[in-house]
């Protein structure tokens, strides 16, 4: 691993929230820098001032189509704005999928689009997914 | 989460240029058995008249629209990153996931990838063996895990 992988998750949903990281110890079997935010706004806050700061973005975000005060859609549309941004991997995290959703994260700029997992065996695949293709962004 | 049965009618489109890298992508995946379908154009330029649907490409039975393209980095006339450019320029193929590949782990290569809009980035195999490793994982992640978009509801 060329850095220290983070992930960051934009998910109101607390248990999948709280599972995440223990998911990640059980299916990669290294650290993670794991940073949750339960609204857009808050994500929204931290993206910014990392930007200001110029500091690391994280390795790939995880963000829910569903937010209580936000679109996950818009807040995709929002990293993709700044250019200097965009190669930062964001993947949809949908509790439903239809094709116009779908559709629509690609068209926006998702690099992939996952439907939230049934059990802890498919979190877990989809974490080892993730991290395998995007945690060096690349696969090997 | 998807139905975990094979579903025949996802496509991937390879554009790859090297003969001998064709055969050995079209042998791993005859002994895998993968549940996708496969098809291959030999460039950029190809691929952009295969889903211009220009001839010889115009009968959309025998070409379907992909639902996940594979970029080799180097070829001929339009390499993988100016294709992906063209992609994603593009009203509607900019709503299918390019996934690039290159023998090249070139930091600067795989940044510019993910500028333009690659969905993800990976190591070129040339041993069969780590070939089926890698499009095991592709199927794994790309075709049970990931939902692919349909072209044909934008098409």
């Amino acid at each position: 691993m060329d850095q220290h992988l983070s992930l960051w998750l934009i998910e109101d949903n607390m248990a999948i929230a709280n599972l995440i990281p223990i998911a990640l110890e059980d299916a990669l079997l290294l650290p993670v820098d794991y940073r949750h935010f339960e609204t857009g706004e808050a994500f929204s806050e931290a993206f910014h001032l990392i930007r200001s700061l110029a500091a690391p973005m994280p390795s790939l975000i995880l963000l829910d189509m569903n937010l209580p005060d936000s679109n996950g859609l818009r807040l995709l549309s929002e990293v993709r704005q700044y250019a200097d941004r965009i190669s930062l991997p964001v993947i949809m995290f949908s509790s439903h999928q239809n094709e116009d959703l779908i559709s629509m994260s690609y068209f926006q700029g998702a690099n992939a689009f996952i439907e939230k997992p049934f059990d802890y065996d498919e979190l877990m695949e989809i974490l080892n997914g993730c991290i395998s293709f995007w945690g060096n962004k690349r696969f090997s | 989460m998807k139905d975990f049965h094979k579903d025949r009618s996802q496509l991937i489109l390879i554009a790859e240029d090297n003969a001998g890298d064709r055969c050995l992508i079209e042998e791993a995946t005859r002994e895998i058995a993968v549940s996708f379908q496969l098809r291959f154009v030999s460039d950029g330029v190809e691929l952009l008249e295969y889903l211009n649907r220009e001839e010889p490409y115009q009968d959309d039975g025998l070409h379907p629209i992909p639902n996940l393209i594979i970029l080799d980095h180097h070829m001929p006339r339009k390499n993988g990153l100016e294709t992906l450019k063209a992609l994603k320029q593009h009203e509607k193929w900019n709503r299918i996931p390019v996934i690039a590949y290159s023998t090249s782990q070139n930091q600067d290569v795989i940044g510019k990838y993910y500028q333009h809009g690659v969905s993800a980035y990976i190591e070129k195999k040339t041993e069969l063996s780590e070939l089926l490793d890698t499009i095991r994982f592709i199927e794994d992640f790309w075709f049970r895990i990931v939902n692919l978009p349909n072209p044909y509801s934008f098409w």
